[in-house]
Parts: structure tokens; C-alpha cells; sequence
């Protein structure tokens, strides 16, 4: 172990070379930094949104997201019967439209209805996740890590958020280097099921709702022919609720996971509820299947996997 | 705030720096009284375990021992005989029953609230920070008081300043007084010196910030970590990959608050004497823990099995001091009153006693074998270390060695993610075990022109990781 005090073969230069870019820093900082405390957080912060191309988690990202091609126009009939299409890029008019319709589920009365599924579970069919996709946050990687159903398509990421789901960033769960708009892109789904909110809840309901609505739309326009279940959010335990960390708290769940079953019309869109299939009597997440309060420990999933297998099928 | 924090660093530091350099030498221990009270009073309220009012408190009760331990010291300087003792007794009795206190009431009450509802309550307590560091101060100030090592310090702002000593506080190491009694009589600040901490201060900086907290999302990053996948479900790989990780994490951290330890003791004219000696290239336990945090070490030497007679006995008499010395080591590292870390220090009791005895020198005097045992018997001590509960140190050794349990992980393949994730971190950290970074460093010193740029992309990057949130809490602290 190094004895103290070996001379120093510079007397003084780290100290002034330091003293001049910290001064730098600060400069710099003081240039391009806004909103954090100080100028050095500001440049840092800086710095960390350039590199992650403006991806931060815990800043508030914009409800436009950048780099997605435009949707195609709002289909007003025949989606069932329609074969898959990628989006029409030449189609500019109707990005905007969408989200400016977005707090209210769409309602297509001129489309014929499906079979009506929503109250039967339909028999067990080995090929029904082959063309499923699962789209969400870490709860989904842990999903795919620890119980997956085989075949299935999985875009999972670690603090994916309605805001940046369609961002540069990769999946975790296999999908190699593709982005999730490559993914919706390149290959139809027939069922896309979605598990989102638990990260962004704290952003603002009616925020996170209307983006949420924006980003179901988005699917539905990338992919006509799926089905989309959007899964409810599990709770947290009382004491992580209790917390409130970034405003991850269970009453807020349940006021975003309502709002999320609002945009259900049971048609194209369904809501699936199981969150309290984790809840223990008091209506929090049950303290004895999680390590850390939000995720379940690896065994639990089962619990995820069997409810989707068995009533998860539209 | 901490040790890696911004505000540490861009704030309290330079404006302490200035106003401790050009104080006049009279001044100077006032300067560094005040300055420890501001760092302690922010360091205890920024911390996210605290609150303010907590801050208010910790600070009173650091106050409070000061006092009491500067008057405890004059009385027992200017008694004799059994008053003498009496006076040494009391303060040492207060001392350790205020740590003890803190550590084992709020789980004792919570006891008790559970046998008889009606009757108590459990008490809400929080544990000060810093308490085992500067109590263990205490007590050694006044035991070299007694003995007659050092004279009774007069003054009570210069024995303040060496009990509150800011960059020892939250994370030691225990400076002896005798030690730094030099230095609390005059304190020589250069240039070349302040420079020279730096390079410390900045070497200790990335081992925290770059390599230790990277290592830790093997236990805690979701959907990945260990603590979120379950102790029960892991794979055996994993539970030998997690055990080897947080080892080389817990002696990273360790060493690298030594280090800024060291660096702010230069900055500030005085030398540290340096707490980590490459533990893990041992050949016993016995010799892990005299190169592991050599300050607690020699403080229980000194202020525990000396005065019970220390090797000059009969054999089982040393065997019994070190079972003492053993069960106070497990109970100074003692959390929120977990009884898991007096097992903790029976099972380093049991290895160190059979060394002692001579059963595995076999073992301990062969190169090869020694270099197994050792970190063998290191990495399973940390196992109850590390987990919460003795039933879940349990459940990991039955995922560490399989073939004593039922097999149930999940996903055997668990490891592979967070190996990629942290595996060249993880060789970083191994390396920094060994002495050969510092070698390398001590070799590259002489080139100002190619360290100097490596020292400032270290401390740039350490604080950009700190700017987006790699700093966490110290695995360290909380004893």
C-alpha cells in the first residue's frame, strides 16, 4: 500500500490544470446548461442528453417524439380486412390530427365487428402468440428474462416510458440493434399487448393519459390488423407507495391505469385488468413477491404468464 | 451530501480550502471545527435516510460527545487512583452504551412492541451518522489519557475539530489523537501538498464513482439484479458471480474513501495513516483483517484485547480475548440491530481462532493453498455480510452450493446479462485488489504531461456520473 506523501514530480500542475477546467466548465455550463442547480450539473446534464440523443429518463420528454414517420391516415372502414401495410410515409396530414383526438377512443362505427370475443376465452391454441408482441419497461424484460411465452415478439426496455418508447434506443429482449419503429415497420403483429405508465406516472396523469392514447394510436396506425391490449399497471408495495419516489404512488396507478381503460373499445382495443392478482389484502403489491417494492422476483411472473395464457387472448 | 458529491466538491471544498489556508495558525482548528459542523449538518440532511430535523440532532449529539469527552478527559488527567478508573470507566461506559443504544434499541422496542402491544411502543430512531466513527474516537482519547500516552486536551475546539473531523466522519478511518496531535498544533499547507492530495482525492473519486457503483447494479439493477430476480430463484453461477462482485465492490468503495480520506488530510496540512493494505492478496483471515480497515483494527488491539491480556496469556484465555474482540467487531458493523453480524464475526472468529491455533498453518503457510482459503473464507463471511436476514443467508448458500438443496432457479442462463454488463468493470476492480495499479502509478507520476490528462479525465468522468446520478449511498456508512 502506497505510503503517504511521495513527492509530487509536478508541485502544483494538477491543481492549476484543474483549477482552469473547472473554471472552463463552468463557463460552459453557464453557456449551453439550463435547469439544472448548478452550472456543472448543466453542462453534465448537457452532455448526457447529446450523447443519449436527448433520451433523459428523468427529465420531461416532449409529446411529439421526434424521428417517427408520419402516420397514415385514420382509416375510416374495412381494418380487419385490410393486409398489413407499413405506414405511408408521403402521408404527412395526420399527425398531428391523431393526437388532437386522442383523449377519446376511437370509435369506428362503420367497422365491421369482430367476433365477438371479449367475454369468451378462446381455446388454447399453441400458435396465438407466434405474431404477439409484447411492448413495455423493465416489468416486461423481467417477463421475457423469466417466464416468457415462447414465440411471442418482445420489446422490452429498462425505464421505457410512453415518451420515449419510439426513441433510438434498442429493446433488451432480443430484437438485436432494431428500434421499436423498425420492429412495427418490418413485421406484423396480430396482437401487440403494452404494459407502460409505472416509470412516466408521476409526470401528470392527464399527461402521461394523452400520450399514452397518442402512442396507442401509433401502434394502431403501424399496425391495422393487431389487436392491442393494453395491460394494467401493477401496484407497488405500501411502503414504496408510501415513498412516493418521482410520484410512483398506487393511488396514481389507478388513476392512470383507468385512464388507459378508457381507451379500450373492445374491438381493436382491450384493457386487461390483473393487478390485483399481485395485490395482498390491503390492495398494495404483496411485500412477499418483490424484492424492491415494484418488480416481481423472478418465480412471480408465472403468475403474469398464466393470466395472459389463459385470459389474456382477445 | 457525501464525499463524491457535486456540492462537496464545487462548493463546501474550495470555500473551505480558501478560508482553512490563509486563517491565521490560531485560527486554523476554529475553521476546521466550523467547517466539519457545516459538512456534518449537510452531510446528514442531504442524505436521503435523513431529514432535517435529523440534522439538528445528529449535530447536537456530536456536540454533546465533545463535551462530555473533553471533560471526561481533564477529570480522569486530574484524578488519581480509583477515582482515576471510576473516570474512565463512566466515559467509556457512556460512550459504548450510546452506540449500543443506537444500534439495537429501535429493534429491542420493536421487540418488546411485539410481545406486549399494550404496553410499548416502538421506538423511532435513527441511527447519527458518523456515531461509530467518532464514539470509537472517544473512547481511544480517553484511554490514552489514562495511560498516560497523551496529555488531556485544554482546549475544546481543537478536541472538537479532531472528533469532528470532516473527512474522516462519515466514513473514518479512527485516527488515533495521539496521531494527530502534530497536526492539531500547527498545520503546514503547500502547494506541492494540496496538489498531492488531489491525486489521491481524484484516484479515490473513480474507484467509487466509475468502478463501485457500476458493480452494484449486479444486486440491484431491475429486472437483472439479484435482490430483484430473489435470493431463492438465482442460479448458481449468478449467486457466485453476485457474492464475487459485491466482495470486490465493498473493498473498492472502502479503499477509495480511504484514499479521499488521505487526499483531504493533505489538502488540509495533516497526514492519514492509510486504512486498506490489498486485503484480498492475504494468506489468512488473520491477515485480511490486519490489512482491512487497520484503524478499526488497531483500535480494538488496542482498547480491547491488549488490556485483556492480549498473546501474553495461557492459549484459551487468547482464544476468549479474541472471541471478545470478535463479537465487538460484529457488533461495531451491527445495522438496525440485525443479529446476523455477531454470526458474522463468530464465523471470522472461527477461522481466526483455528489459525491461531495452528490447525490450518498447513494451509496458511503454502502459497497456493493459502491464496484459496483465504478468499474462500473472506467471500463467505461476506455472503452473511451482505444478505438482510440469516434466513436469507441462507437460502444464498443453498444457491451457492447447490447440491445441499433443491434446485428452482429460473433462468439458468440469469448471470450472462449483468456479466456483460459489469465484466470489465469487474476485472477493473479485481485489478485495483492487487498492487499493481499502483505501481503503474507510481511510475507514470514522473510524466507529468501523460498523468496529469489521465487524472483529469478520471475526476471529469467521475463527475459526470455523479451529475446523472451514480452517486449513491456508501455500502460503508451506516454502521
Amino acid at each position: 500500500m502506497k505510503k503517504n506523501t511521495p513527492k509530487s514530480a509536478d508541485s502544483g500542475l494538477l491543481f492549476i490544470c484543474l483549477i482552469i477546467t473547472v473554471v472552463i466548465a463552468l463557463g460552459l455550463g453557464l453557456v449551453f446548461g439550463a435547469g439544472a442547480k448548478n452550472p456543472i450539473e448543466s453542462l453534465m446534464l448537457f452532455i448526457q442528453d447529446s450523447l443519449s440523443g436527448g433520451d433523459g429518463e428523468e427529465t420531461l420528454p416532449p409529446v411529439v417524439l421526434p424521428d417517427l414517420p408520419p402516420l397514415p391516415p385514420v382509416s375510416s372502414g374495412d381494418d380487419t380486412t385490410t393486409p398489413p401495410t407499413p405506414p405511408e410515409t408521403e402521408d404527412s396530414t395526420t399527425a398531428d390530427d391523431t393526437t388532437g383526438n386522442d383523449t377519446t377512443p376511437p370509435v369506428d362505427e362503420t367497422t365491421t365487428p369482430p367476433v365477438d370475443e371479449t367475454t369468451t376465452t378462446p381455446e388454447p391454441d399453441p400458435d396465438y402468440f407466434k405474431d404477439a408482441l409484447f411492448i413495455g419497461d423493465s416489468r416486461t424484460v423481467g417477463f421475457w428474462l423469466y417466464s416468457r411465452i415462447p414465440d411471442a415478439t418482445y420489446f422490452g426496455r429498462t425505464s421505457m416510458t410512453v415518451f420515449n418508447m419510439f426513441s433510438a434506443n434498442p429493446s433488451e429482449t432480443g430484437t438485436g440493434s432494431m428500434t421499436l419503429t423498425e420492429l412495427l415497420s418490418t413485421k406484423q403483429f396480430t396482437k401487440i399487448y403494452v404494459l407502460l405508465g409505472v416509470n412516466e406516472v408521476g409526470y401528470g396523469i392527464d399527461y402521461v393519459a394523452n400520450t399514452y392514447a397518442t402512442a396507442v394510436d401509433y401502434l394502431k396506425a403501424y399496425q391495422p390488423n393487431a389487436k392491442i391490449m393494453l395491460q394494467s399497471n401493477m401496484h407497488v408495495t405500501a411502503a414504496k407507495s408510501a415513498q412516493n419516489t418521482y410520484g410512483l404512488n398506487n393511488k396514481n396507478l389507478d388513476l392512470l391505469n383507468a385512464r388507459i381503460a378508457s381507451l379500450a373499445d373492445n374491438k381493436t382495443v382491450f384493457y386487461l385488468a390483473f393487478e390485483h392478482l399481485f395485490d395482498d389484502a390491503t390492495g398494495n403489491l404483496d411485500p412477499s413477491f418483490t424484492g424492491d417494492g415494484v418488480h416481481l422476483y423472478a418465480k412471480r411472473y408465472t403468475i403474469w404468464r398464466d393470466y395472459i395464457l389463459n385470459e389474456g387472448r382477445r | 451530501m457525501n464525499y463524491c458529491s457535486l456540492e462537496f466538491i464545487f462548493i463546501f471544498l474550495p470555500l473551505f480550502l480558501i478560508a482553512h489556508t490563509f486563517a491565521p495558525t490560531r485560527f486554523k482548528n476554529s475553521v476546521l471545527l466550523a467547517g466539519s459542523f457545516v459538512f456534518y449538518y449537510f452531510a446528514v440532511s442531504l442524505n436521503s435516510a435523513y431529514d432535517d430535523r435529523d440534522a439538528v440532532i445528529c449535530l447536537l449529539l456530536l456536540g454533546i460527545a465533545i463535551l462530555i469527552n473533553f471533560a471526561l478527559g481533564l477529570l480522569i488527567e486530574n484524578t488519581d487512583g480509583i477515582t482515576r478508573k471510576l473516570c474512565l470507566a463512566t466515559g467509556v461506559l457512556l460512550n459504548s452504551l450510546s452506540l449500543l443504544f443506537f444500534k439495537y434499541a429501535g429493534a429491542l422496542s420493536a421487540a418488546f412492541a411485539a410481545l406486549l402491544p399494550s404496553t410499548f411502543a416502538p421506538l423511532s430512531l435513527i441511527f447519527p451518522l458518523g456515531l461509530s466513527y467518532y464514539i470509537f474516537k472517544c473512547i481511544s482519547y480517553l484511554t490514552e489519557v489514562y495511560t498516560g500516552k497523551v496529555r488531556a486536551e485544554r482546549n475544546v475546539i481543537d478536541l472538537g475539530a479532531y472528533f469532528a473531523l470532516f473527512p474522516q466522519i462519515t466514513v473514518g478511518p479512527i485516527q488515533t489523537y495521539a496521531d494527530f496531535l502534530p497536526y492539531l498544533r500547527s498545520r503546514k499547507i503547500t502547494l506541492p501538498m494540496i496538489n498531492d492530495g488531489l491525486y489521491d482525492f481524484i484516484i479515490g473519486l473513480g474507484l467509487n464513482i466509475i468502478i463501485s457503483t457500476r458493480l452494484g447494479i449486479i444486486w440491484t439493477e431491475p429486472p437483472y439484479g439479484i435482490e430483484t430476480i430473489g435470493y431463492e430463484f438465482i442460479s448458481t453461477p449468478f449467486a457466485w458471480l453476485g457474492i464475487i462482485t459485491f466482495a470486490v465492490q465493498l473493498f473498492i468503495e472502502a479503499y477509495g474513501y480511504s484514499l479521499m480520506a488521505i487526499g483531504l488530510g493533505k489538502m488540509l496540512g495533516y497526514i492519514t495513516p492509510p486504512d486498506f493494505n490489498y486485503p484480498y492478496i492475504s494468506l489468512s483471515v488473520g491477515e485480511f483483517w490486519r490489512r482491512w480497515r487497520i484503524s478499526l483494527g488497531d483500535w480494538f488491539k488496542e482498547n480491547i484485547y491488549f488490556p485483556l491480556g492480549g498473546s501474553r496469556v495461557a492459549t484459551i484465555r487468547i482464544l476468549f480475548n479474541m472471541l471478545v474482540v470478535w463479537i465487538a467487531t460484529g457488533i461495531w458493523h451491527t445495522d438496525g440491530g440485525n443479529l446476523k453480524y455477531l454470526v458474522w464475526g463468530l464465523f471470522l472468529f472461527f477461522f481466526a481462532a483455528l489459525e491461531r491455533l495452528g490447525v490450518l498453518s498447513f494451509i496458511t503457510k503454502n502459497k497456493v493453498l493459502g491464496h484459496i482459503y483465504t478468499p474462500f473464507v473472506i467471500l463467505m463471511s461476506w455472503v452473511i455480510f451482505k444478505l438482510p436476514t440469516l434466513s436469507d443467508v441462507g437460502t444464498y448458500f443453498l444457491r451457492l452450493f447447490p447440491i445441499f438443496g433443491s434446485s428452482e432457479f429460473v433462468n439458468s442462463t440469469d448471470f450472462l446479462s449483468p456479466l456483460l454488463r459489469v465484466g470489465v468493470w469487474l476485472v477493473l476492480g479485481i485489478l485495483f485488489c492487487t498492487p499493481l495499479p499502483r505501481k503503474i502509478f507510481e511510475k507514470l507520476r514522473k510524466y507529468p504531461p501523460i498523468v496529469i490528462p489521465i487524472m483529469l479525465a478520471i475526476f471529469w468522468y467521475s463527475i459526470y456520473m455523479v451529475a446523472c446520478g451514480a452517486n449513491n449511498n456508501s455500502l460503508y456508512t451506516n454502521f
